[in-house]
């Protein structure tokens, strides 16, 4: 009997450590381990394959994909835009957003989730659970610091070959990212600690003593604290997510991935007839999911500002393309009211109003929140000198082509077979996922060249207008296509 | 194919919902075989079968959620089609699970459902009503993912008959149900009949359909 038999499993706080037998239930495992892969000496042959083929990847597309962008981007430009302190915040942002995003991935997918039958016929045994899961965990681990590396790798060493900077650059890229590889690995298994912890004990129970960013100098307790049923969880929404992703049924995704509302249940939706009570709907819902809405804030703020930035001649349309990518994220966070419609599409009617009107009305909230937040943000550069009128109202306008991207995404269906037929690989199932965040980024971003080349300036605000007309269109023919779709 | 009705018709209004010899087939694998029934106002019509039987699929042929193979679905002469609005007006169904906002309380739903239909001042008092009937008030501010199973299914059919309807399509509305909240149900629906609701009904349980039924149809496989 291993000495962890008797080890009662930890209720609270940081679990006891076992009684020292590792060896044994490293041997047992070892066996279990033999019995389900069939082979007596397992490695990590797998692991040290796709590091190798990322190594190969980073250096053979990486580097020069990257040396590309950066001469793209104008030196002088960048020089001029992210040198100093500038940088150093912009950096910083980026590293923080970083954290926050792998604490979020770790709530719903952490670094520890083996296969289902493997949760339930040897984590649930007797062995030492930090065993059992240990190899997730290194896994992980080294995932993000190889992750980190070949990013700094890369980064270094496109801005060296680029000549925006010398080459010692590289030294200090490759430690960066070596740091915040180990940290986004630390987060990621932070989240799922955090989450598990919550689960256990709701949202006011406290703040656990194993989670923190540390977490990885302390891996042994914290994966011994990691209950059953919690990486039960993660282990199906896992398998839920890849099938949902698999099989277009992004609903099923967002449900997976969504955290449950609990607020301002008090706070009841008043009735205003037919379509404000549908607009009151998705401002509630805002109200009770503060986190995307600030989200939402935040991201539409930074593209308004980028958008309006790249209507200025000189400025690289990377520039556009970019804040069309964060806009399109940012104004899809407001749109929970459009996708839960196109998640209802071809069911038996309970709004009393055509698909079409209900659409729009789904549009209102997303598309006053954007305004308000591109005069708030764009008119604030304006009065600095950061950007012109002209370009705030090209930032304004621009919710016409981020709007069309969103009926699109809320009302693409499920792939046709086609997508899946041999031979056509994943980046097919990836282009159609994609295509309503390609369109209006395409289309916005070749405006925005327009607007800023001397030759075609003149043509582009009836281009914006024409493009964005054309993708609301798009947008709206989806909505009358999968609302009638299910009807063969 | 044979179907029998357990029941004689009763003598009464002009049926509003008629399927003659509707079937429906995909790619050549039979999902119902063609039958023919109909439903007049403040009647009930409740359909029995085996699983697999195409009670669901007929059901979504009344409603016109999907297109006959042979037959015809009519609504007051008026072929069934879920995009026409007339249609949409007239028919309410509960055939699965509707999608819940995850973001709306059951009192939010009751009330964006009641005012999208433009039924005017009063929705909240409507929609407090309906909780009320279905004894789930309590429940009022609670989100759909905080209930049992059981209350799911109440607050299903409380959305279906919280919007006006013509006719209401239910199938197995008794499901999860315990033995108080099915008696109850049937009560409800005896109601609704009596205003004038055309109402039909797949059920596999003996009580309910003793309490609400006019006509039953046995739906055989195909």
């Amino acid at each position: 009997m291993s000495a962890a038999e008797s080890l009662p499993e930890p209720l609270t706080g940081v679990p006891a450590e076992p009684v020292p037998d590792a060896a044994t239930d490293r041997r047992r495992l070892a066996a279990a381990r033999g019995v389900i892969t069939g082979e007596q000496h397992q490695g990590e042959g797998n692991a040290v394959y796709v590091v190798y083929v990322a190594v190969i990847a980073a250096g053979a597309y990486g580097v020069p994909a990257s040396q590309s962008l950066f001469r793209f981007l104008d030196p002088q430009w960048m020089a001029d835009h992210l040198s100093g302190a500038r940088g150093l915040v912009a950096g910083a942002v980026l590293v923080v957003a970083l954290l926050a995003l792998a604490v979020r991935a770790g709530a719903v997918r952490g670094p520890v989730v083996p296969e289902l039958p493997y949760l339930d016929h040897v984590a649930a045994s007797p062995l030492d659970r930090y065993v059992v899961l240990r190899r997730w965990w290194r896994l992980g681990l080294t995932g993000g610091l190889v992750g980190g590396l070949l990013t700094g790798l890369v980064v270094g060493a496109g801005l060296a070959i680029a000549q925006v900077t010398g080459p010692v650059v590289l030294l200090p890229a490759v430690a960066l990212g070596l740091l915040v590889g180990l940290l986004v690995a630390g987060a990621w298994l932070h989240g799922q600690v955090h989450a598990a912890v919550t689960v256990d004990r709701g949202r006011h129970g406290g703040v656990h003593p194993l989670t923190g960013l540390g977490v990885f100098l302390r891996a042994r307790p914290a994966l011994r604290g990691l209950r059953l049923p919690a990486l039960r969880a993660q282990a199906a929404r896992s398998v839920t997510i890849g099938g949902g992703v698999l099989a277009g049924d992004l609903r099923a995704v967002r449900l997976e991935v969504a955290s449950p509302t609990t607020r301002a249940r008090r706070t009841r939706l008043r009735a205003h007839g037919p379509v404000l009570t549908l607009v009151s709907r998705d401002a509630l819902g805002l109200r009770r999911a503060p986190g995307t809405l600030v989200t939402g804030l935040l991201l539409s703020g930074a593209a308004a500002y980028g958008l309006a930035h790249a209507a200025t001649p000189g400025v690289p349309s990377v520039v556009a393309l970019a804040a069309l990518l964060v806009g399109y994220l940012g104004v899809g966070q407001w749109c929970e009211g459009l996708r839960m419609q196109g998640d209802n599409a071809g069911t038996p009617p309970l709004i009393g109003l055509s698909a079409r009107t209900e659409a729009v009305g789904h549009l209102v909230v997303p598309t006053a929140l954007y305004a308000l937040t591109t005069l708030l943000v764009d008119g604030a550069a304006l009065r600095q000198g950061g950007v012109s009128t002209l370009g705030v109202a090209w930032a304004l306008v621009m919710v016409a082509p981020l709007l069309g991207g969103q009926l699109m995404a809320a009302f693409r269906g499920l792939p046709p077979a086609a997508v899946f037929a041999p031979g056509r690989g994943i980046g097919s199932t990836a282009l159609w996922y994609a295509v309503p965040l390609l369109a209006p980024a395409v289309v916005g971003t070749a405006v925005t060249a327009m607007l800023t080349s001397t030759v075609l300036g003149a043509q582009a605000p009836l281009a914006l207008v024409i493009g964005g007309y054309l993708l609301v269109t798009w947008g709206l023919r989806r909505v009358r296509l999968l609302t009638d779709a299910h009807r063969g | 194919m044979s179907r029998s009705a357990k029941a004689p018709r009763k003598t009464g209004p002009e049926p509003t919902l008629v399927a003659d010899g509707v079937s429906k087939s995909v790619d050549d694998m039979p999902l119902l075989a063609p039958v023919s029934v109909s439903v007049a106002p403040a009647r009930c019509l409740v359909l029995r079968g085996e699983n697999g039987s195409g009670k669901t699929t007929l059901m979504r042929l009344l409603c016109g959620t999907t297109e006959p193979t042979t037959g015809r679905v009519t609504l007051s002469g008026r072929t069934v089609d879920e995009r026409d609005p007339t249609c949409r007006r007239a028919v309410a169904a509960l055939i699965s699970a509707p999608t819940a906002y995850r973001d709306l309380t059951l009192i939010d739903h009751l009330v964006l459902v009641d005012a999208t239909w433009g039924r005017g001042e009063g929705a909240d008092e409507r929609a407090l009503e309906l909780l009320a009937l279905l004894e789930i008030d309590h429940l009022d501010d609670r989100f759909p993912h905080e209930l049992s199973s059981g209350q799911q299914q109440l607050f299903h059919l409380a959305l279906v008959l919280g919007r006006p309807a013509e006719v209401l399509l239910l199938d197995e509305p008794e499901q999860r149900l315990d033995t108080h909240k099915r008696a109850l149900l049937g009560h409800l629906l005896v109601g609704r009949k009596q205003q004038g609701t055309a109402l039909v009904v797949a059920c596999h349980d003996p009580e309910l359909t003793e309490a609400i039924a006019d006509q039953v149809v046995d739906i055989e496989p195909a």
